[in-house]
């Protein structure tokens, strides 16, 4: 999988970069517009990471242009600027996702490869990890023989742990992925402990009980074998 | 004045008494005439001359009533015929000024650092995040890492809260509509469904009316999400929420802890009930700013454990 990222801050730029080359996407970067430009026009991707505010343009711009130029590639906003406005013109510009700074690295990544999957169906239409597996489409998580009953948000943070495998998710990134920017996170924390509690039991009744681990103080890992 | 009218008048008394002469009383009545007259008209011109000096004052008074820190239009005093006035007003228009500078100086500032604070913030998240893939690091490191963490969050949560409330002070939201205010209780309510499943909380709305109102749509999405969240937060298990929508009015009340401290307090920055753990103390200000800047008011009341809080529109 082939991405570009379009960031000014140059922190930011490597940190995404460090992170996405470990899920084994193969990152361009392009720290202005005139960089981001030159590189969509030569190079054909298959998701592009572009941040709104540039040096030298309108990222803006580059989605337009990229959404016109190549409509089957994926492209996700990342933008300081939160409003709805600014969210609703950022996807009828084209763009498949809205990301609002200051986000989680684990959030980008799980967003990619929703996008990613919506846009070319790919990487799987399931994920399957010894005895369980995770069917996108039907959101049914299997367990040995039997579908698992899951709550809406137990699903979400499986699907969340799954997509960012072999990693620590901390709890906040958890968090805003199931109920936004607006959420507490002093509640939100044993809200999520007793999602994953309730998870655990699930898939442990199923022989599936050692996918999550926790990681005391921060945050869950899902052990992919 | 009036003294020397007294004056007079005892004189022609006591010359009456003595059974003066006829030209003694017309000295005495020359001079009565002399400072009366004189005497009656000073009375009214200072009178009026006071009562032009006093509407001066009110003018001025007035101009003072109606200034609002926050608003751009510039004061204005009207020309004064006296002299004392105009500089009175010159002083207060400096003074005015001057703490208005001040004052926008230092919303800029704390508008700014809030911002500026969002990127290292990010920085520091994302490579916290990085650093707790390493493979190399022992349970103490992420222990330690677990604490910085924490509190960076909490940092990153308190700076985009300030954002937020610098924002709504600054009317940066533009994305004025008619709002359906029940489809997004509604939302939220289900949006945070599971939270209250499993606090056990029951959950009534009452909301035979549509309620329709001209907002921001983005905050008003932020206000119902922080009125519901508190009253999920501040909640008892076992607990009930009702949320009641009438024509221009929207109530949450639920059941709760005792207050210690005044209801009204709570609505104030940074003040909370000390027993919630954690809680950023910024929610209901956020509200109670909102409800400021749209011409809203925000009323909350206690009794017995039930919480009301009511917002009119």
């Amino acid at each position: 999988m082939k991405l570009l990222i379009v960031e000014d801050e140059q922190d930011l730029l490597s940190m995404i970069n460090h992170y996405l080359k470990k899920e084994g996407f193969l990152c361009e970067l392009a720290k202005n517009y005139r960089e981001g430009y030159i590189k969509l026009n030569n190079y054909q991707y298959d998701c592009a990471v572009i941040d709104l505010n540039l040096p030298g343009g309108d990222g803006l711009t580059l989605v337009k242009l990229l959404r016109e130029e190549s409509p089957e590639t994926g492209i996700i906003i990342v933008s300081a600027k939160d409003t709805t406005e600014d969210r609703i013109r950022g996807l009828e510009e084209g763009a498949d996702d809205y990301l609002v700074k200051p986000f989680n690295l684990s959030e980008l990544n799980a967003r990619i490869k929703a996008v990613l999957r919506r846009k070319m169906n790919l990487p799987t239409k399931e994920m399957n990890f010894g005895n369980l597996s995770i069917r996108l489409d039907a959101r049914e998580v299997i367990a040995g023989e039997n579908t698992l009953k899951l709550t809406k948000k137990e699903y979400d943070i499986l699907l969340y742990l799954a997509r960012n495998k072999n990693r620590v998710v901390t709890k906040d990134s958890i968090a805003e992925h199931l109920w936004g920017d607006y959420m507490d996170e002093a509640v939100s924390f044993d809200f999520i402990y007793a999602h994953v509690k309730n998870l655990r039991k699930k898939l442990n009744e199923n022989d599936c009980g050692d996918y999550l681990k926790t990681i005391y103080g921060i945050g869950y890992k899902f052990m992919a074998h | 004045m009036l003294g020397a009218t007294v004056c007079s008048v005892a004189f022609i008394f006591f010359v009456l008494g003595h059974e003066a002469t006829e030209l003694q009383v017309k000295v005495g009545l020359f001079f009565l005439f002399l400072i009366v007259v004189p005497g009656v008209c000073f009375m009214y011109f200072f009178r009026w001359r006071m009562k032009k000096i006093r509407a001066q004052l009110f003018q001025t008074l007035e101009v003072l009533e109606h200034f609002d820190i926050d608003e751009p239009t510039p004061v204005k005093f009207e020309k004064s015929p006296y002299s004392a006035f105009n500089e009175l007003n010159d002083y207060l228009l400096e003074l005015i000024n001057r703490v208005r500078k001040h004052y926008q100086a230092n919303k800029q500032f704390t508008s700014n650092a809030a911002h500026e604070l969002q990127t290292p913030l990010s920085v520091i998240k994302g490579h916290i995040e990085l650093l707790l893939q390493s493979k190399r690091l022992g349970e103490k490191e992420i222990k330690t890492l677990g604490i910085i963490l924490q509190n960076t969050n909490r940092l990153a949560r308190l700076n985009s809260a300030l954002i937020l409330l610098s924002k709504i002070e600054h009317h940066r939201f533009a994305d004025f509509k008619k709002v359906n205010l029940n489809r997004i209780t509604y939302d939220v309510l289900n949006n945070f469904q599971d939270l209250i499943e499993i606090q056990h909380l029951h959950v009534r709305t009452n909301d035979n009316l549509n309620l329709e109102v001209e907002m921001s749509a983005t905050l008003a999405e932020i206000m119902i999400a922080n009125l519901i969240q508190n009253a999920i937060r501040h909640n008892n298990s076992n607990g009930w929420i009702n949320i009641v929508i009438k024509k221009g009015k929207l109530c949450v009340i639920n059941s709760g802890k005792v207050l210690e401290i005044e209801p009204r307090k709570l609505l104030k920055r940074f003040r909370r009930e000390t027993n919630v753990e954690e809680s950023l103390g910024l929610g209901l200000s956020i509200v109670q700013r909102i409800c400021d800047h749209s011409g809203f008011s925000l009323d909350y009341q206690h009794e017995a454990g039930v919480h009301t809080l009511s917002v009119k529109f």
